[in-house]
């Protein structure tokens, strides 16, 4: 429904630098996408309302400093704008309570770590067309 | 029965026993020995009432000495005093002395004047002056060898029986010759033997042996002999009698004295046993409540307090408490007893529950642990297999073939480790309880579909087929599709690493409430006593060992079943193969998922 100039842009909030470079190749290369990456939590709203455009899918890492992804989820729910928009988390805590506390916290879905790429761009496909979700394997 | 109960009626009869002794001892010894002072008081009675008797005819025996040992009558007797009779004898004086006859007889056996008076004066009777006459000792010969001498007792005449008492007639020195014989009379009547008893205070009676006796009397009178001249019966509870032969004249029984008195004596020894069982009666009775009030105050009350107190610890379970030790005897002793049971069992609940609270904390640590550690190996998984995939996907320039195998290699094993902290992960989880199911309507043909499809690729290298008898349109079932799925591609990836050559049977169908899944194969088979290794956590058979893999797979999968409220179980031959069932109930029973804390 985009078309290619007018392409969707990412967000991905995470502190681990071999993480953010897979998703950046991933996004970036792979399926050649904008992504944006924060490396921190602080300043997080400031800094998600300072973006150009607003991101089509915001993907949070959940073990993250100083805010970690719970608080994160709260903030953007609190706020006009992203009270409603797709965010995902992307975490290696992928026990059946973590799953349950993302899911009353807000998260529309999860994507587990490791991601695997050969099944990430579905899983992407699916969530643009809306679909939760929660893939913990 | 109490205990309460049991010492009052054991008390009870005890008392009841021990005055039943007592009165039965009372009445064979102390009322036998008041009997047999009755007894001997009536044979008293009868003594004395035969010497009152004899005392009678002494008095009159003595009298008629006054008379016969006299001047007067000595003259007259002679005849030389022709108006003694005239001066002497007359009414009053028959009242005064008391007789009813006198018979002045001279010493050549004549008969100078014989009287009798009855109230006034009478002739004297035949039949009394035959009687006299007959009997020699009663009339005095001239030449009597011992003039002093007297004759007296009881002649039984027709009219009635007398008394009679003779001596001879003397000067009033006691000197002879021997002028003749004075004999008196006085009949024994009924006012006679009324003052007879007057004087001996009880009720007396004469009856003649001559005449008909009453038959009480008669039945007695068998009884006596000269040999057992009295005898004592008991005639009823109030009173006694007391018979004894009374002798004529010539020794021979001529009446039956009869005395009859209250039994005051026996009575008296009665009530005193009475009297003597009712004060025991009291007394037992206040002992044996004295002894039931110290039993219920030093044994009872604290038996019960006791067993209250060990309750009241037993209910809350809580062995921390001690029971209240008063005293120093036995029950104290048993109250120590089970304190120091409590002191032993607190201490055992002490260690219990710190090795509870301490396998509770190491397994938290555990699971911590685990949790963090599978964090932290995902985390650089995500480098390792995505960066390899990258470049055997050539985003990242031309790799050779020889680069490209190697990189397939290292996802191989990534893929692998990653599978293997999964499991590490689930036997984890279900060692300290923690497995959790998420239970959702579950296709189990398109379930089916997927594992096989996955076997097959797993099987791409190996010369098995793959058989299916899966029943089209399984009933959709309740459980955790992820973990179903698990379980089944385990069980065909277990078959596949142990079937060299041969075929691969997977069948599903509906049995009653249940689906039951078989996965059969034809590889090395697990010896009977390796058998329950399979479903042992980090426990492998050699083959398994040799095979490769944590050996987690199936304790994993026997489990995930079980918590859905399934069974597995496995059947082998060794050199022929192995199936494996499982069966799933298509309702998971609410109670197994609630007890396993299964979050929804």
């Amino acid at each position: 429904m985009n078309g290619q100039k007018n392409k969707p842009s990412f967000l991905y909030v995470e502190d681990d630098p071999l993480c953010r470079q897979v998703m950046d190749f991933l996004m970036n290369r792979v399926l050649e996408y904008p992504l944006t990456i924060f490396e921190h939590s602080e300043n997080f709203m400031e800094r998600v309302r300072a973006l150009p455009q607003k991101p089509r899918v915001i993907f949070l890492d959940v073990e993250i400093r100083p805010h970690n992804g719970y608080i994160m989820i709260k903030m953007l729910r609190e706020d006009d704008d992203y009270k409603t928009a797709t965010v995902v988390a992307v975490t290696a805590s992928v026990r059946l309570a973590d799953v349950e506390a993302m899911k009353k916290s807000g998260f529309d879905g999860l994507i587990a770590k490791p991601i695997r790429n050969r099944l990430f761009p579905d899983l992407l496909r699916r969530i643009l067309e809306g679909e939760s979700i929660w893939s913990t394997a | 029965m109490s205990l309460r109960r049991k010492t009052l009626i054991a008390a009870g009869l005890t008392t009841l026993i021990v005055i039943g002794v007592f009165y039965l001892s009372a009445r064979l010894i102390l009322l036998k020995n008041y009997e047999d002072v009755e007894e001997q008081t009536m044979r008293d009675n009868i003594e004395r009432t035969r010497n009152a008797l004899d005392g009678q005819l002494e008095i009159m025996t003595s009298s008629v000495g006054d008379w016969s040992y006299w001047n007067d009558t000595y003259n007259y007797m002679r005849g030389d005093y022709p108006d003694y009779i005239e001066a002497n004898i007359f009414d009053a004086n028959y009242i005064s002395l008391d007789v009813n006859g006198m018979l002045f007889i001279d010493k050549d056996g004549n008969l100078l004047f014989g009287q009798e008076f009855d109230g006034r004066s009478i002739g004297l009777s035949d039949e009394l002056r035959e009687a006299i006459y007959a009997d020699e000792a009663l009339i005095f010969q001239p030449d009597e060898p011992d003039p002093l001498r007297s004759t007296s007792g009881i002649l039984m005449l027709s009219k009635r029986p007398v008394m009679i008492a003779s001596r001879a007639v003397l000067t009033g020195n006691q000197e002879g010759p021997l002028a003749g014989t004075l004999i008196w009379i006085r009949y024994l009547e009924s006012n006679r033997i009324a003052d007879l008893a007057a004087q001996v205070k009880f009720d007396l009676s004469l009856y003649r042996l001559d005449q008909a006796l009453p038959s009480d009397v008669q039945a007695i009178r068998d009884q006596l002999s000269v040999d057992q001249p009295d005898t004592v019966q008991v005639l009823n509870q109030d009173r006694v009698a007391g018979y004894a032969l009374v002798n004529d004249l010539n020794g021979n029984p001529a009446m039956i004295l009869r005395i009859e008195v209250p039994r005051t004596l026996y009575q008296q020894g009665a009530r005193t046993i009475l009297y003597f069982i009712l004060f025991m009666l009291v007394l037992a009775g206040v002992a044996a409540g004295g002894l039931l009030i110290l039993v219920e105050r030093f044994i009872l009350s604290r038996l019960s307090r006791l067993n209250d107190e060990v309750r009241r610890v037993g209910s809350r379970a809580n062995f921390s408490e001690r029971i209240t030790v008063v005293g120093d005897d036995e029950i104290a002793e048993l109250a120590g007893a089970i304190n120091h049971t409590f002191a032993a069992l607190e201490k055992a609940d002490i260690a219990l529950r710190q090795a509870k609270e301490s396998a509770e904390e190491a397994n938290l640590v555990k699971s911590r642990f685990l949790a963090s550690m599978s964090h932290e190996l995902r985390t650089p998984m995500n480098a390792i297999l995505n960066f390899s995939e990258f470049m055997v996907d050539g985003f990242m320039g031309p790799v050779t073939t020889e680069q490209s195998d190697a990189l397939k290699k290292v996802i191989a094993s990534g893929d692998h480790l990653l599978s293997l902290i999964n499991d590490v992960l689930d036997i984890t989880k279900i060692e300290v309880g923690m497995m959790e199911l998420f239970i959702e309507k579950v296709d189990l043909n398109a379930a089916l579909d997927s594992v096989m499809a996955t076997a097959k690729g797993l099987m791409r290298d190996k010369s098995i087929t793959l058989q299916e008898e899966i029943q089209a349109n399984l009933p959709i079932l309740m459980g955790d599709k992820r973990r179903i799925r698990q379980v089944f591609l385990n069980l065909l990836s277990n078959a596949i690493k142990f079937t060299a050559e041969g075929s691969i049977m997977v069948t599903a169908r509906q049995e009653g409430q249940d689906i039951h899944f078989m996965v059969k194969d034809t590889g090395v088979g697990i010896t009977p006593e390796d058998q329950h290794l399979v479903f042992e956590a980090f426990r492998q058979t050699r083959h398994g060992i040799d095979a490769g893999g944590t050996g987690l797979g199936m304790p994993i999968s026997k489990h995930l079943v079980e918590t859905h409220g399934g069974r597995m179980w496995l059947e082998s031959v060794v050199g022929k193969g192995t199936t494996f069932h499982v069966v799933l109930p298509i309702h998971s029973p609410e109670a197994v998922i609630k007890q396993k804390g299964i979050v929804a």
